[in-house]
């Protein structure tokens, strides 16, 4: 299968004046559809910005891209996002590729009712009459799971519980049928029985549209949920990637060894402890040399220290970023 | 329940109830309110945790804050053994919620907080020593020598280099602000530590740390925690006993086990199935919950639960159930309590098949 999108060695940095801090650095990844695929990592790994990047929504300045290219190949056209200009990319935002942020409350206009920001979308990118537009509206709102949509369409963002606005967010997202969702942390503002009805309506909407979906979290209980394949994210670098299941059930980096190690789980006996990763993220201002997680990491070797290991190969499809990964026992 | 104490009880919370007056418009009639705790029953043994879970809007936060008195609980007792009390020679066994404002001073000193948001609880305009070392102050314990000699300890328990003194809380990361407001609390040696969401802000890889040092610091000092979450594997990883809160009551309290592995009460069977678990072969084919939570100015009738309950008879829209021992130690306010037997969770075997 071709990918729909396929995002190839992007590098983005910080300026400040004449420093410039690497927070992106050779970031592939490729979207098909009716995937998933999931990216995840802590605070500061470069998973947002690679979304913001795609959608080109980066804060400019600081951030620069200094290289890479992201092909977005639709039937009959392939184009690369980051030659478009500024009126090409806003067609291409919200009708081909949509985006859902963690907290729907800055993302919905307060002064406009649902209906009316649902609308808004079809009659700029479908030409639809404002009349036809508010009665597509309702039916989002029914296929995302809201009920009595005839009245939610009326109110406002602030009348909507928490779960209710991300679906709402999600009806705005899904009203062209665009051929890639990007949802940066859906459900990390919501409650647990509400995060998997968000889920779930999330995954029936892919299912009937084919969508490609590229999903960021922090959550790893979210990804084995949702994802495909599934790619970790450390100090702006690619450190592992493989199907979801592989790399969730045998890690290769020890990064992703120690994200597993630090969640605590339902079953786990009582008194067990958990095995966290020694320190902190180091900043961009002075990220490590060699590998990237030397100064974390529980296996370090002198080679660690010097040389970065690049992507390995640990079986067909997985790979990571780690000299032990392939070395003979 | 009696307003007696058991003889183990730290803490032992009963009938605490809580609203908070809504007003309305421009004439600030107060018609309606927000019925934030609905009484609320739970005892803390000395260097116990008692992990309370719920969602937004259950009141656990809430109950942190009336057991600190930063709101006043509108009914309710809350009987506390305080060893700073008997030390000078005075009843120890008090009611938090009763006491005047001289001996609430002295008992602050057994019963700390932290917050979710140490960034916010820190003085960004002192440095971490002067930070640490408030509570020190404040209670006039020490020359300065021996505060100063007290906050290095402190640090040092808290697993932060002495170099971090002189900083300031935003030249922290997250993980080491909270460890800074752990070290604070820990500064009066108390016995009773409440924690909000102390790490529902960190990474991942830091909430295990941070959590890993609660639990040092409790075998070290023998230290009681009201340990509060939204999180239930969170929760579960620090308590022996879990309580689980829906619209302001404790709806299932008991051992963690239990809980867990034979929930008596619907709302908390639907809360460990929408737990996603980092483990692609367990995706549980799982019985949604439907709706969201009802909003605690229109608490429904009967069972607070019963509209998204898959359960629900009539029994459940007109009658109120009631908390009660369903085994020994374990309680839950279901109609249908004794007969919720089936395990919620897929096993590792099963799911292999």
């Amino acid at each position: 299968m071709t990918a729909l999108l396929d995002v190839r060695n992007l590098k983005v940095s910080f300026v400040h004046g004449k420093q410039s801090r690497p927070a992106l650095d050779d970031i592939s990844l490729s979207l098909e559809r009716g995937r998933t695929l999931g990216v995840v990592g802590e605070s500061g790994c470069g998973k947002s910005l690679t979304a913001l990047s795609i959608m080109q929504l980066l804060p400019s300045p600081p951030a620069r891209i200094d290289g890479g290219e992201i092909v977005l190949a639709l039937p009959g056209s392939s184009r690369d996002l980051l030659k478009l200009t500024g009126k090409q990319m806003r067609n291409v935002r919200g009708r081909d590729i949509a985006m859902i942020f963690q907290d729907p409350m800055t993302s919905l206009d307060p002064v406009y009712s649902i209906g009316e920001q649902i609308a808004e979308v079809l009659i700029a990118h479908e030409g639809l009459s404002r009349a036809d537009a508010l009665k597509r509206a309702v039916e989002l709102l029914r296929t995302v799971g809201i009920s009595s949509p005839e009245q939610r369409v009326r109110q406002y963002p602030h009348e909507l519980s928490g779960g209710m606005r991300q679906r709402a967010m999600i009806a705005i997202a899904l009203a062209c049928k665009p051929a890639i969702l990007i949802a940066d942390e859906p459900t990390t503002a919501l409650d647990v029985t509400i995060q998997a009805q968000v889920l779930a309506v999330m995954r029936s909407m892919q299912q009937s549209l084919g969508t490609a979906l590229l999903l960021i979290t922090h959550d790893m209980g979210v990804i084995a949920e949702m994802a495909d394949e599934v790619l970790v994210m450390y100090l702006g670098r690619i450190v592992e990637r493989g199907a979801a299941t592989e790399v969730l059930e045998q890690p290769a980096h020890p990064y992703t060894q120690g994200l597993i190690a630090s969640l605590p789980s339902l079953d786990m006996p009582l008194g067990e402890r958990l095995v966290p990763i020694q320190g902190t993220v180091p900043s961009l201002a002075a990220i490590p040399s060699g590998c990237r997680f030397h100064t974390r990491c529980p296996h370090v070797m002198d080679i660690c220290r010097t040389d970065d290991p690049g992507m390995r190969a640990v079986t067909s499809g997985h790979e990571a970023a780690c000299w032990l990964v392939g070395r003979s026992p | 329940m009696t307003k007696a104490m058991s003889d183990q009880a730290l803490l032992s919370v009963r009938s605490l109830r809580k609203s908070f007056p809504v007003s309305r418009r421009l004439l600030r009639r107060t018609s309606e309110a927000v019925h934030a705790l609905n009484g609320v029953d739970f005892d803390i043994g000395a260097g116990e945790t008692l992990g309370l879970v719920g969602e937004s809007g259950s009141g656990k936060s809430t109950v942190a804050r009336t057991l600190l008195r930063l709101v006043e609980a509108d009914t309710g007792t809350a009987l506390f053994r305080s060893r700073s009390l008997a030390a000078v020679g005075l009843p120890s066994e008090i009611d938090l919620f009763s006491v005047g404002a001289s001996t609430l001073k002295q008992v602050r000193r057994d019963v700390q907080i932290v917050f979710q948001d140490p960034y916010s609880s820190l003085n960004p305009r002192h440095s971490i020593a002067a930070n640490i070392g408030e509570p020190l102050r404040a209670n006039r314990i020490g020359s300065g020598t021996e505060r100063r000699a007290r906050v290095a300890q402190l640090l040092q328990d808290v697993g932060l280099r002495p170099d971090v003194m002189q900083r300031y809380p935003h030249e922290l990361s997250g993980g080491q602000r909270q460890r800074v407001a752990i070290a604070r609390a820990l500064a009066l040696e108390p016995d009773l530590i409440v924690a909000d969401e102390p790490v529902s802000a960190l990474d991942v890889s830091i909430q295990a740390q941070v959590m890993n040092l609660m639990l040092d610091l409790q075998q070290r000092r023998g230290l009681a925690y009201l340990f509060i979450a939204h999180d239930l594997s969170v929760v579960r990883y620090m308590s022996r006993r879990i309580a689980v809160m829906y619209l302001g009551r404790i709806v299932e309290m008991g051992g963690a086990n239990e809980v867990l592995q034979t929930p008596r009460h619907p709302y908390t069977k639907a809360l460990i199935e929408s737990v996603p678990e980092p483990k692609p072969r367990l995706r549980k084919e799982r019985a949604l919950l439907q709706g969201d939570v009802a909003s605690p100015m229109r608490i429904p009738k009967g069972c607070p639960f019963h509209p998204r309950c898959r359960y629900a008879q009539n029994v459940c829209r007109s009658e109120p159930p009631v908390l009660r021992e369903i085994t020994p130690g374990h309680v839950a306010s279901c109609h249908f309590a004794e007969q919720m037997t089936s395990a919620p969770r897929m096993s590792h075997s099963e799911a292999e098949v």
